[in-house]
Formats: structure tokens, C-alpha cells, sequence
């Protein structure tokens, strides 16, 4: 490589400091919940300071509590075939959407960019999107959890920006071999655009493993849950209706906190395992998405 | 037992008897008419034609009283007058039920043991409908803009509401009206026609049911208050104080929690700044919502014994005798944190009767001398006599429980559901859903001298299997039955405990408004729009006075922003309703 | 599309003739693109714009029972009874300076992520860094709002901090004057390495040719910066710009709803936020459409002005 300057050299310096103190406050609140989670509940719901290290001797007490609790199982399962499934959906239906809009000599271009990106203003509102679900036999279904709320313009406009930097030569050379729009997108665009591709799964997959609303007026039956909604209500509520519950089940008491830790680390445990692992193809995708572009 | 029976039915037949002159010289009072389904709007014309006299047939055979309830053979369900089973072939209802925050490690309430030994009594299977804790309100709402209303709904019509009021949801034909299935619900009539305010609560004004409510066994008997005012008495005796009854003294004890214990929380309070229910309140003569004075419907805020209060919870806080952060607390209920009462960071509270108990010792808590006992609302002067005014936001009627069983208009078995649910009324069931089965005697309760059930202590909070005690709840006995047994509530519990409930339970019912008064459909509507942004902005500047956000000075301008806001047409509709309710 | 009404009737008909056959010309060749089109725009028109119909509400007073046929017309009364409300101009004022104070602080700040991180020559350093970066996102709204409030609750980690640097006054969730620094805050925490990610995306793709001839020019890290880097991603940033401007009215209520409390009303309820408490909670439809309405209208106009002023600036544009 080449001599840097002085002045590069210490910005390099301060640089790598900053990164590493950004990378601390990152990974700090995580931490803290990773030691109250394996703390003595005690010593726990006696603290409120950061908890670096595990209170008094560490105890997997928590978990065990957490563990028996099947609704957390049963959730967790309903959350990976959501994500999985909804973000599929919403892939391939923006992959078509990005096809279509990054055309440049469609006709009818302008009014299907237009019926697209206007629902990024306009929306009909909580309730008549609940009725449409509805009249679509939805409710208490896993479709609820499927279909709706799984194509967003956002997603479909960074892609169709990214499709029509493909060079336009590519396709047309194709166009001349005799292929046609399915196989242009199938064999020219998607390969080059891997890397985007996986962005927008990133963003499907993230939007539908964060969900919890929809789920919580779309569904009723408790084992169609996701997990985020069972998360909410161990660790968010204490609800009106439950306050005798809380004044009645003061053996758990005490445990709340630890069981609270526990259940978040539980739901983020997974997470942290396979993100490193997700985020490792993606990046190397970035790069050869760039070295071909 | 038994004689108390003899005793209130005697009494129940001479109240039917005076209710009955009374209504002979009164015809322009609103009673009912069971004959003819309320099913119109029309309140004049179903006071017009309101039937005459106790005796009167109708076609079923049944004899009515001239309230148009079924007389029956029964008082409190002594004998049960419900055929079972209830269904030939097996039937499945569903019945939304909004119990999730309570379930323990139960997946169903199918493997409550009550709920199982009834299926197998009423041959009928219930699909329980578990809305998730913290949204019900929200999946209520939507249960209207759904198609599938369940058969039957178990709701808080406190908090749940059907916009437009209970009435609305009859006439727009969500919800039976109750009126014209008392016949097959004998057991429910025994309950309504011995006792006078649980009836005139169950009614509309305009003489519709809305469901079956839920009451206490001791309806009429005395109203049971299971929260109310708290203090750490450990404390108390630290700082060598008595126990405080005028607001001096209470200053006093606050004080020495802080100088001489540093208390962080020497008086914790909600999160809203003023306890729910008013306790601490009380003797300011005033109370933190709307409340009545012979009749007259005031508004808590409006008043200057209000400010007063306030005035003083703005000093106390200043001087850091309240919970520094009474606000940020999640909970919107009134349980104080966990960590703060673990900790002994809370000097007195107003809390549920179970905390009071040294329960958290017994849980291998951290401080052996944890005792919290319960103690009556403060006076301004020794003399004062206090009335609180505003017994439970939740119940606000010592009759009624929070919860009533509606029944879906459209369903395809509105009797059975009506009738496995006036099964609950009985009380050889009732006595089951509140204690555990019949054969369950001796492990999960035991019969106390005179006969009636104790639930046993130690099975509920050192389960031998060691099931935790919010699951034995709902797997042994049943939460929140639709009559509730009182004893239940008390003699489980520990007798400091017991001690609190009897000073707290020292009612006179004379300033709340019950919460049984039934806007009309317009009425309703004009409250609700109005009222709602009204109790946010209260809630909300309730805590800035007291944190000094806002100044005391400036309430008076805060009382005409509030009548800005219409409260003083809200106070109008409260009284409109009030005056109807009491011409039940 | 065209409508020269004054043209005479026969160049109308040869324009029209020649759309056509425009039209017939696009449709042999597009043919499989309309038919790629036909799921998309099905989904958009089924989710997105039949709902719109319930925009009537809005003028309505609407019942579930009567339907939206059967409700009683009221004309502009919710729009009327909103704007006279007290709460319209805290409202306003709410979603305006948390979507405002969000764009200023977290839209940048992925940019200047990606050009340091872009900056680093370790190529492992940077690795880890940037998966650090990305751990927050991994991590739900539900769970980030309880730590949230596990740190700033009386005597958590943050109300400890702010305390040691001089703060007063307590629990920070409960204070309306910290609900944005938090909202934001905790907001930046949590995308900041994912919201960096298109834009290293977009750096990894300028052309890397382009430095090293900078390099022959003699240019050194700071002027590659300013005039390869920067004007390599500058199209990005203008679009997710627009995007960004286009939303300004629109702060969710999702996390909204799970962080806030009667004692941060006061900067914390934002329309979205009362749109569905005044919605879902007391079944005030018709109210809570017209709000909603009024906001998209808002948004709308937003959308509209930015995406115009950046043609005109950048000739970058939506449409």
C-alpha cells in the first residue's frame, strides 16, 4: 500500500478508538442482560447499577423457569415460520415489483411506479385494513401472519433503484440470444444483484421477527402467537387485568426480574448465534455484487 | 349458614313487598317489562307498559315479580334449579375470556380441574378465547368488526366497552338481552330478587340486561374492600411512632421514614400521582374522579379540597416524601415495584390486601422483620369523620364484581350458554369454582366449623408439588368466578391480613357512583368523547402539579381549561344517569 | 393521458391510433412484465387501496353495524373537532420534532459510520466492527423497550449516568423532557450499523478504479473522499433522503405505544400514537380515520415538495 500522511495516521488512531467505543455502547446493554440473567434473583432484584458480572453465585435458575414455560417454545416456532415464510413472500413479490418498475420502455410504467409508491403515503388505516383481512377469512390464521404487511414500497424502490443500474447492455444482448423477460431476470438481474437481494431479505426478515401488533389484533388462538407478543407480555405488562394475578403470585415474585432477563436472552440468544453467520454471506455478497457491478 | 339464608329471605320477601307499594304509587319509574323484549330504543314506552303487580303469568308459567324477574325457589342459589347436563349430545361454546395475565403455567383453562369436572356435568366443552394480556381492550373493540363473536363473553364492561354503551350493543344486536332469558337462568334470579342494588345494577335504564354480572355471596352484607392504605409497621416502631391517623401525624411519620430510615419512598403512590381509589384522599373530602353528594354528582378536580390535596402532595413531594419516581412507574395498577418493596424502599402505600401479609418474608426475602399492616384513610383533625368517596374505579359497586357474561345474539346456542353459566349461581358449583371440587376436601380445602370452605393455605403458597401459587389458582380453584365468595378472599390469608380488610372494609356507600348507572346510547357517545381527552389531561397534570411542573397557582386556569373541555356537560350526563338509576 | 381537447377530432383519433398502437407494440414485448406486474399490483390493490375505501369513515360518524353505506354522514365534523382539539397542536409539534430530531441525528450518522469503517484498513477490525454494529438490529423492539426501561427506571444504568453528570430529577422514562432524547436515542442504537449497511453497499461498489487514478493524480484520503466517495454515494443518500422526508409525519406507534406513559404525553403521543388510542382503544373510528387522513395528506404534500426539489437539484427522483 501506499505512505499515508501524519495526519492520516492519527486520524487512523482515533478512528479505531471511536470504532471501538461505538462497538462497547453496542454490545453493553446486552451484556448487562446476558449477567442479570444467570445472577442470584436475590442479590438481582436488590440492584438497578450495570451489572457487569454475575450477582452472587451465577445460576441458571432462571432459564430453567424460562424453559418450562412451553408458550415461549410454542411461540418461537410460530416466529421462525412467519419470518421464514413472509419473507419469502415479500422477496419474491418485490424481486417482480423492482423487475417491472426498472424497465425503461414500458408503457404503462408510470401508473404501476405510481399505484406502488402511493401506498407509501396513503393507507387506509388500522380498521378497514383489519376488515379486509377479515373478509379474506384471515383471522386467527397463520396467513395473518403471512401475507399482510409483507411487501412494502420502501423494500421495492431500493431495489428497482438497484435493478436499473444494471447495465442496460446485458439485457439486451439477451434480448437478442432470444431471452425473454423471465429468464433476463432470472439469469442476468438476479445474479448481479445478490447483494441487495440479500439487504431486502434482511429487511423482511428483521420487520416480521420484530412484529407484534398486527399479531395482537389479527390473531386470538394463543398457540398462533409469535414470539414477540409473549416476550411483551413477560416482560412489558403489567396489565390492569393482572394486577390481582401480581399481588396473588408473590412466590414468582422475586424471580420476575431474573425471569425477565432470562426470557430476553432466551429470545435473543438464537439471534446473536446465527446473525454473525447470516451477516458473513451477506457481506462477502456486498463484495461480489461490487467486483461484478 | 342456613339460618343467615332463613334470615335474608325473609328479609328479601319484605323488601319485595315495600319495593312492590312503592312501585304501585310510582308508575313513572322505570321498571321492566319481561314479556315484551326490550328490543326497541324506547325507554318511555317500556316504563309504559311496565307490568302491574308481582303475580302476573306469563305465558311460560312462570310467576314474575314486578320487576319482571321469575320468582324462584331458590335465595343465593341454596338449591340448584338448573337441570343437568345441560346439553343431550355434546356441544362445544366458545367464551372469550379475558384471563391470559393470570393462567400461571396453565396452556388451557380446559385443564383447570373445575372447568373439566363441569364439561363432564354440563356435557358441554368450552373453547376458551384468551386475548393477549395487556391488549384487551383492543381485541374487545375488534371482536365487533370480526365475524366470529364468541358465544359467550366474559368482559370487565368497566374497561371494555362497546362504544355507544351496553344498551347500544343489545340494539345493535351484538348481545342478547338478558331480560328475555331470565326463564331459563333460575339460579340468577335467586340473586337478583334478594338483592335490591345488585338488581337495580343489572338492569338498563331502560330495563335491558346486558348480561349475567357477576356479585360477592356477601351482596347486602357488607362490601369488601381487598385494598386500601398501608404502612410498614416495622418502620413505624424504628422511628418509635405510632400509627398515624391525621395527615399531621402522617407527615411527622413521613419524616422520620426519611430523615432517621431514609426511606427512598417514605409514601409511594401510583403512577398517576393520586391513588386510585382515593384512600389517601378521602379526608380532604374529596376524590379523584366523579363521586356523589346526596345525589349530586361532583368532579374530584373541580374541587378546592382537590387542590388542597394536591397543594400538600406538592409539598411532600418537594421535601422527598413521596417515591421520586411515582411516575415512571409500568404498572398502571397500584402494586408497588418489587425491587422498591423488597428493598424497603416504600414506607406506605394503598395496595392489595395480599401484600399485607409478610408473605415476602415467608418467600425467603431478605429482611425477617417485613411488616406492613393496613390502617384506616387519614383525618385533617382527630373529630373529622371521613367518607371515602370512591371505593374501586374497577367494581365501584359494592355488589357487583367486575365481570359480566354476555351472550352473543347471534349464537347458535344461546340457552345452553346461558344456562352453563347460571349453573355458577348454584351453590354447590359456585362452591367448587371458588374452592376446588367437592372430593378435593381435605388437600385443597378443608370445611371450617360452621360448614363453609377455607381454601387451605399452605396448598396455595407451599404447594407440595410445588406448583406456584398463581397457577394453583387457576388449576385448583377458579379466578374470578361469577359470584366470588368472600371468605374466599380472607380466611386464606394470613390474620394481619384478615385485620386489614376489616379496617378497610368500614364503607358507607353513600359518595361513590356506582358504576352500574347506564348512559343512553347519545349520552354515552357525548361522555366517552368528550371525557376521554378530559381524564388523559387530569391524569396527566395531576402528576405535573405535584411535580412542580405546573404551578398551583394556576389551577384555577386548569379548572376553566377542564370546563373548556366540557366537564361540566360530562358532570350533567353522570347526574342524567345517576338520577335514572336511582329511579330503578 | 394526453387531453388536447382543442385539438379537432381527427388528430384525436390519429393520436389515438397511434397509442394504440404504441400500446399493442408494448404489450407484445412486455408481455411477461405485465404479467410479472399482475401479483404486485394484485397485493398493492387488495392491501393497500381497497382499505383506502375506509377513508369514507372519515366522514362519517360510522358505525361497524350500518357499515360505511349505511353510517351517518357528518361531513368534515371529526376534521373540525381535531383541529379544535386541544391536543392538535401538541400533536403536530410531537410527531414534527421527533421525526425532525431523528433525521438529524440518525440519518447522518450511517454515513459517517460507513466512511469511517470505509476508512479502516484492517480488514478484520473492520469486519468484527461492522458485525458489532449490526447486533442491536437483531434484537426486537419489544426487548430493546424493556432494557430501555430497565436502564432508565430509578437507578438504572442511565438515570444513574445523567444523575453523575449533574441531571436531577429522577427516572429518565418518565420525564417528558428526556422521551425524545430516548425514543431517538435508543432508535440510533439499534440501526445505526443496519441503516450504514446500504451505504457500505453502496461505497463497495464504486468503481475501484476511480481511487487508484485519484491516487496517480496525487489526491490523498480526505479529497478521495470528497470528491469519489462521497459523489459515489451520493444518489443513495438523496433517495433514502426522500424517502426519509416523505415520512416526517409519520412516527410509528408500535414503539411508541410500548415506551410511553400519562407522564410523557406530553412529548411522547405523537398522531400515530393517539390515531390508534383513540382508534383501537375507545372505537372512535371515524375520529381516528379523519386524523389519520389529515396526516397522510400531510405526508403526501411532504413527499411531493422533496421529491420536486431534488429533481431540481439532483435529478434524482422517485418518480
Amino acid at each position: 500500500m501506499l505512505k499515508r500522511t501524519t495526519g492520516e495516521k492519527v486520524f487512523a488512531v482515533f478512528n479505531a478508538i471511536g470504532l471501538i467505543m461505538l462497538s462497547i455502547v453496542f454490545v453493553l446493554p446486552v451484556w448487562h442482560v446476558a449477567m442479570g440473567s444467570i445472577s442470584d434473583p436475590l442479590k438481582l432484584s436488590a440492584t438497578s447499577g450495570l451489572i457487569l458480572w454475575p450477582l452472587g453465585d451465577a445460576t441458571l435458575g432462571g432459564y430453567k423457569l424460562v424453559l418450562q414455560n412451553n408458550s415461549i417454545a410454542i411461540s418461537y416456532l410460530n416466529t421462525l415460520i412467519y419470518v421464514v415464510c413472509a419473507t419469502a413472500f415479500g422477496t419474491g413479490l418485490s424481486i417482480l415489483a423492482a423487475y417491472v418498475m426498472s424497465r425503461k420502455d414500458l408503457y404503462f410504467k408510470g401508473p404501476i411506479v405510481f399505484i406502488v409508491t402511493f401506498t407509501m403515503i396513503f393507507n387506509g388505516g388500522l380498521i378497514p385494513t383489519y376488515m379486509v383481512v377479515r373478509n379474506l377469512g384471515m383471522l386467527d390464521t397463520r396467513w395473518a401472519m403471512i401475507i399482510p404487511a409483507s411487501v412494502t414500497a420502501y423494500n421495492i424502490i431500493i431495489m428497482r433503484t438497484s435493478f436499473a443500474s444494471v447495465p442496460d447492455a446485458l439485457s439486451e444482448a439477451a434480448t437478442i440470444d432470444g431471452a425473454g423477460h423471465f429468464r433476463i431476470l432470472a439469469q442476468i438481474i438476479l445474479p448481479v444483484s445478490k447483494s441487495i437481494i440479500a439487504v431486502i431479505v434482511l429487511f423482511y426478515g428483521i420487520q416480521h421477527w420484530n412484529s407484534w401488533f398486527n399479531a395482537s389484533i389479527y390473531l386470538t388462538e394463543r398457540k398462533l402467537f409469535p414470539l414477540q407478543l409473549t416476550l411483551r407480555e413477560i416482560v412489558l405488562l403489567s396489565s390492569e387485568n393482572s394486577i390481582v394475578a401480581d399481588a396473588d403470585g408473590q412466590d414468582v415474585e422475586i424471580y420476575r426480574p431474573l425471569i425477565k432477563y432470562a426470557t430476553i436472552m432466551v429470545s435473543v440468544i438464537p439471534m446473536m448465534v446465527i446473525y454473525p453467520f447470516v451477516q458473513k454471506y451477506f457481506v462477502s455478497g456486498v463484495m461480489i455484487g461490487s467486483v461484478k457491478g | 349458614m342456613s339460618k343467615k339464608r332463613i334470615l335474608s329471605a325473609i328479609l328479601a320477601a319484605a323488601l319485595a313487598a315495600s319495593a312492590l307499594a312503592s312501585c304501585n304509587n310510582n308508575n313513572g319509574g322505570s321498571s321492566s317489562n319481561s314479556s315484551t323484549p326490550a328490543s326497541d330504543g324506547s325507554s318511555s314506552t317500556a316504563s309504559a307498559l311496565a307490568s302491574s303487580g308481582g303475580d302476573d303469568a306469563n305465558a311460560g308459567g312462570t310467576t314474575k315479580n314486578e320487576f319482571g324477574i321469575p320468582i324462584v325457589d331458590a335465595v343465593d342459589g341454596d338449591t340448584n334449579l338448573q337441570t343437568f347436563p345441560i346439553s343431550e349430545s355434546k356441544i362445544t361454546l366458545s367464551l372469550w375470556y379475558p384471563m391470559a395475565g393470570s393462567m400461571g403455567e396453565l396452556s388451557d383453562f380446559n385443564d383447570a380441574e373445575f372447568f373439566k369436572w363441569y364439561e363432564e356435568k354440563t356435557n358441554i366443552h368450552i373453547d376458551f378465547i384468551l386475548p393477549p394480556s395487556g391488549s384487551e381492550a383492543d381485541a374487545f373493540q375488534l371482536l365487533f368488526a370480526s365475524d366470529d363473536m364468541p358465544d359467550m363473553l366474559y368482559s370487565q364492561p368497566a374497561g371494555q366497552k362497546y362504544r355507544g354503551g351496553e344498551d347500544k350493543a343489545i340494539e345493535d344486536g351484538y348481545f342478547v338481552n338478558m331480560v328475555d332469558y331470565l326463564d331459563i337462568a333460575p339460579n340468577y334470579c335467586g340473586w337478583l330478587n334478594n338483592h335490591d342494588d345488585f338488581r337495580r345494577g343489572a338492569f338498563s335504564d331502560t330495563g335491558k340486561m346486558y348480561g349475567m354480572w357477576g356479585g360477592w355471596d356477601t351482596m347486602g352484607e357488607r362490601a369488601l374492600a381487598d385494598q386500601g392504605l398501608a404502612i410498614r409497621k416495622d418502620f413505624l416502631d424504628a422511628v418509635k411512632k405510632e400509627v398515624p391517623t391525621t395527615y399531621d401525624e402522617w407527615y411527622d411519620v413521613l419524616v422520620a421514614f426519611r430523615d432517621e430510615l431514609h426511606i427512598e419512598a417514605p409514601f409511594y403512590t401510583s403512577k398517576w400521582g393520586i391513588d386510585r381509589t382515593g384512600e389517601f384522599m378521602a379526608g380532604f373530602d374529596t376524590a379523584p374522579y366523579f363521586y356523589q353528594r346526596d345525589g349530586k354528582v361532583c368532579y374530584g378536580p373541580m374541587d378546592d379540597q382537590y387542590k388542597e390535596y394536591l397543594t400538600m402532595l406538592h409539598q411532600w413531594w418537594e421535601e422527598g416524601l413521596l417515591d421520586k419516581d411515582f411516575a415512571t412507574r409500568t404498572s398502571t395498577g397500584i402494586t408497588a415495584d418489587n425491587d422498591m418493596m423488597l428493598n424497603d424502599k416504600v414506607g406506605a402505600l394503598v395496595d392489595y390486601g395480599t401484600r399485607l401479609a409478610n408473605v415476602y418474608v415467608t418467600r425467603g426475602a431478605t429482611n425477617p422483620d417485613f411488616f406492613l399492616v393496613g390502617v384506616t384513610q387519614p383525618k385533617k383533625s382527630g373529630s373529622d369523620a371521613v367518607t371515602p368517596s370512591y371505593r374501586d374505579y374497577a367494581s365501584g359497586n359494592d355488589m357487583m364484581q367486575t365481570y359480566c357474561m354476555t351472550f352473543n345474539a347471534d349464537g347458535e346456542h344461546i340457552e345452553e350458554a346461558i344456562r352453563w353459566n347460571d349453573g355458577f349461581y348454584a351453590q354447590d358449583i359456585l362452591q367448587n369454582a371458588n374452592f376446588g371440587l367437592e372430593e378435593q376436601e381435605g388437600t385443597v380445602w378443608y370445611a371450617a366449623e360452621d360448614g363453609h370452605r377455607v381454601g387451605i393455605y399452605d396448598f396455595r403458597y407451599k404447594n407440595p408439588d410445588g406448583i406456584s401459587s398463581a397457577t394453583v389458582l387457576v388449576q385448583f380453584w377458579t379466578k374470578n368466578p361469577p359470584i366470588r365468595v368472600e371468605s374466599a378472599q380472607i380466611e386464606q390469608s394470613q390474620e394481619v391480613q384478615q385485620e386489614g380488610y376489616q379496617l378497610w372494609s368500614t364503607y358507607e356507600p353513600s359518595r361513590w357512583i356506582s358504576n352500574r348507572i347506564t348512559p343512553t346510547a347519545e349520552e354515552g357517545t357525548e361522555f366517552s368523547s368528550t371525557y376521554t381527552d378530559i381524564e388523559t389531561y387530569v391524569q396527566e397534570c395531576n402528576v405535573k402539579f405535584i411535580m412542580g411542573q405546573m404551578s398551583l397557582d394556576d389551577y384555577d386556569s386548569y379548572r376553566e381549561t377542564l370546563k373548556g373541555m366540557g366537564i361540566e356537560r360530562c358532570i350533567e350526563l353522570r347526574q342524567a344517569a345517576l338520577d335514572r338509576y336511582y329511579a330503578r | 393521458m394526453t387531453n388536447s381537447s382543442a385539438a379537432p377530432a381527427t388528430e384525436k383519433q390519429r393520436e389515438r391510433a397511434m397509442k394504440m398502437k404504441l400500446i399493442k407494440r408494448d404489450w407484445r414485448i412486455n408481455k411477461a412484465v405485465y404479467l410479472m406486474a399482475l401479483p404486485v399490483l394484485a397485493y398493492f390493490i387488495i392491501f393497500n387501496y381497497i382499505p383506502m375505501g375506509g377513508i369514507l369513515m372519515a366522514f362519517q360518524d360510522y358505525s361497524i353495524k350500518k357499515g360505511i353505506l349505511g353510517s351517518q354522514w357528518v361531513g368534515l365534523l371529526n376534521f373540525t373537532n381535531f383541529f379544535k382539539s386541544i391536543y392538535f397542536g401538541r400533536l403536530i409539534r410531537n410527531t414534527l420534532l421527533i421525526s425532525f430530531y431523528g433525521l438529524l441525528f440518525s440519518f447522518p450518522f450511517p454515513i459517517i459510520f460507513a466512511l469511517c469503517l470505509n476508512e479502516v484498513r484492517n480488514k478484520h477490525f473492520k469486519k468484527v466492527t461492522q458485525t458489532i454494529s449490526y447486533l442491536p438490529y437483531f434484537i426486537s423492539v419489544v426487548v430493546v423497550v424493556a432494557i430501555l426501561q430497565d436502564f432508565c427506571k430509578a437507578g438504572g444504568v442511565l438515570t444513574n449516568l445523567a444523575k453523575a453528570l449533574g441531571d436531577t430529577g429522577g427516572a429518565l422514562i418518565a420525564r417528558p423532557e428526556w422521551f425524545r432524547t430516548l425514543y431517538i436515542g435508543s432508535n440510533m442504537w439499534q440501526h445505526l450499523g443496519y441503516n450504514s449497511i446500504i451505504f457500505i453497499s453502496a461505497l463497495a461498489s464504486i468503481d475501484q478504479e476511480l481511487y487508484e487514478a485519484a491516487v496517480i493524480d496525487g489526491a490523498g484520503r480526505w479529497k478521495q473522499t470528497l470528491y469519489i466517495t462521497l459523489p459515489g454515494i451520493s444518489s443513495t443518500i438523496v433517495v433514502l433522503l426522500i424517502l426519509r422526508l416523505g415520512q416526517i409525519m409519520n412516527v410509528g406507534y408500535e414503539k411508541t405505544i410500548l415506551m410511553y406513559g400519562p407522564a410523557t404525553y406530553e412529548t411522547a403521543d405523537v398522531i400515530a400514537s393517539y390515531v390508534y388510542r383513540v382508534g383501537l382503544v375507545d372505537a372512535n373510528y371515524s375520529y381516528s380515520t379523519a386524523i389519520n387522513l389529515f396526516n397522510s395528506v400531510i405526508n403526501f404534500l411532504v413527499l411531493f415538495v422533496s421529491n420536486l426539489v431534488s429533481r431540481k437539484l439532483s435529478e434524482t427522483s422517485l418518480w
